[in-house]
């Protein structure tokens, strides 16, 4: 197994915990705003994913635990690396979960907004992307001021999941970008995707820059 | 004789405390006590040996490499620690299954034989272990992957007699395999009076002396007579001097000075590490 593929399985080791404990919150979200955002469905594949992220770091930062990595025979650029990567099970995750319920809460009739593609590619494309933000502050404030950051985190997914439809609303031409299925052209997607990318790959090198330099 | 740990000119600064040109080897095959009072550095010195702590100057060398370069290393370091770092929710398996991966020799037998030994369930928690218990955790994972080189932190601390001496004999056991070496930071001196074939003496960022127990040992003498004894010119002979209403105690590094001086006129012992580690941090400041 490599390096790379054992810490991310550390990382959904202690953050699995949060699967048993978040599910029937999940759920209660879930039947209450399926109905009122854009999102359905494909909202439920980011929350659990970021969560898995914050509780894995969360576990990291508690007494001295980020030594514990530190330890290991491994590069630290591995072990800022793995937290991007992490993203990508624990959006699987997300995605398995939201469908297992979607179907169960379909036959118990519930009534589900239609998959929109465009909808669930956003919602997967917010989970890297809130990460590199969130990040590069993990990694910044240290094991204290992370603390604070968490706090923030969850605060905002939490207060975000619940209002999501109102906020899409507020801002003036979102609703109709996210909902559109019109073609945007391809110079607008490649330019969409290369400074997406290019965002991800600053916080990475922020983080990695933060990490290598820390004494803990 | 190789060295395992080469550490040159190495400095550190923080808010409340610095290391300065640090300096010392350790020898493969043999136990290094790393001895000095809290807050000489002692700590810092293994996290820099582990690259948790990166110096400021000065060069690090573990196996002839430098960890940050190379830090694939760790396979062949079994660190414990003096707090304990493993995850508190975790049982002692999935710790295990978390850890294994990363060792190319890790050895679940030797793991099962070590919990066994050291009276450990698997399906305890971290959170639910004591101090002692912990710090047997610790060594149970260090021993596991059968590491050359054991990077230990105060090891002893919080453990009862009873495994403390337990524990000493152990380390005896693997020292007994030459290609192993094993570095022992500790106050509790007396434990390494009694496994420790070198030593490293810190005090306030710096290091007092390093070397093998026995020349120390030799080097130094314990001056105990009469307060009559002490005049100005006698008193810099010594490294520190306890005083009290019938005589004094002193340290002096150099035992052939002593017993030319003393020789007849007061008795002269040899001294435990405690007795050196004792006078040399308090000098002269040391009163009953």
């Amino acid at each position: 197994m490599s390096n790379l593929v054992s810490l991310i399985r550390k990382d959904f080791m202690l953050s699995r915990n949060f699967l048993l404990f978040g599910v029937p919150y999940l759920l209660l979200i879930f039947i209450m705003n399926t109905k009122s955002t854009p999102f359905g469905v494909s909202l439920f594949v980011t929350f659990p994913a970021m969560m898995m992220l914050l509780t894995s770091c969360l576990q990291d930062i508690r007494n001295v635990n980020i030594r514990f990595s530190v330890s290991l025979p491994v590069h630290r650029r591995l072990i800022v690396a793995s937290k991007y990567v992490s993203v990508l099970p624990f959006i699987l995750i997300g995605a398995a979960f939201a469908l297992v319920l979607s179907l169960v809460l379909q036959r118990l009739g519930y009534d589900i907004l239609n998959l929109n593609w465009r909808v669930l590619g956003v919602s997967i494309l917010l989970v890297p992307l809130t990460a590199s933000i969130y990040l590069p502050l993990y990694y910044w404030l240290g094991p204290k001021g992370a603390q604070y950051v968490n706090t923030v985190f969850f605060l905002v997914i939490f207060f975000g999941m619940n209002n999501l439809g109102d906020i899409i609303s507020a801002i003036p031409g979102l609703k109709s970008f996210i909902l559109d299925n019109a073609d945007m052209g391809l110079e607008k997607w490649l330019l969409g995707g290369a400074v997406y990318i290019v965002f991800i790959a600053a916080s990475y090198l922020v983080s990695l820059r933060l990490f290598t330099s820390r004494d803990l | 004789m190789s060295n395992v740990v080469e550490i040159r000119g190495v400095s550190k600064s923080f808010e409340q405390f610095s290391l300065d040109q640090v300096q010392f080897e350790v020898k493969k095959g043999f136990i290094t006590g790393l001895i000095g009072p809290n807050g000489a550095g002692k700590s810092t010195m293994i996290k820099i040996m582990m690259d948790m702590v990166r110096p400021s100057g000065g060069e690090v060398r573990i196996f002839g490499s430098s960890l940050t370069e190379d830090p694939g290393l760790k396979e062949r370091i079994g660190y414990v620690s003096d707090e304990n770092y493993y995850y508190e929710n975790m049982t002692l398996r999935n710790m295990r299954k978390m850890i294994a991966p990363f060792y190319k020799n890790w050895d679940n037998a030797a793991f099962t034989r070590y919990l066994e030994m050291f009276e450990l369930s698997e399906k305890s928690k971290i959170k639910n272990l004591s101090r002692g218990m912990k710090m047997k955790f610790s060594l149970a994972v260090a021993l596991s992957h059968h590491a050359e080189l054991l990077l230990m932190d105060e090891p002893t601390a919080g453990l009862d007699p009873v495994f403390r001496r337990e524990l000493l004999d152990l380390l005896g056991e693997e020292i007994l395999d030459e290609n192993k070496s094993i570095v022992f930071s500790t106050h509790i001196t007396n434990d390494l009076d009694r496994i420790a074939d070198y030593i490293i003496f810190m005090n306030r960022g710096k290091v007092v002396f390093s070397d093998s127990k026995d020349e120390v040992l030799e080097r130094y003498v314990m001056v105990k007579g009469g307060r009559e004894l002490l005049d100005m010119d006698v008193r810099q002979v010594f490294v520190g001097i306890r005083e009290g209403a019938h005589g004094f105690e002193a340290l002096a590094p150099d035992r052939r000075e002593a017993e030319r001086v003393f020789q007849g006129i007061a008795l002269l012992e040899t001294p435990t590490l405690e007795d050196i580690m004792y006078f040399t941090v308090k000098g002269g400041k040391a009163h009953v």
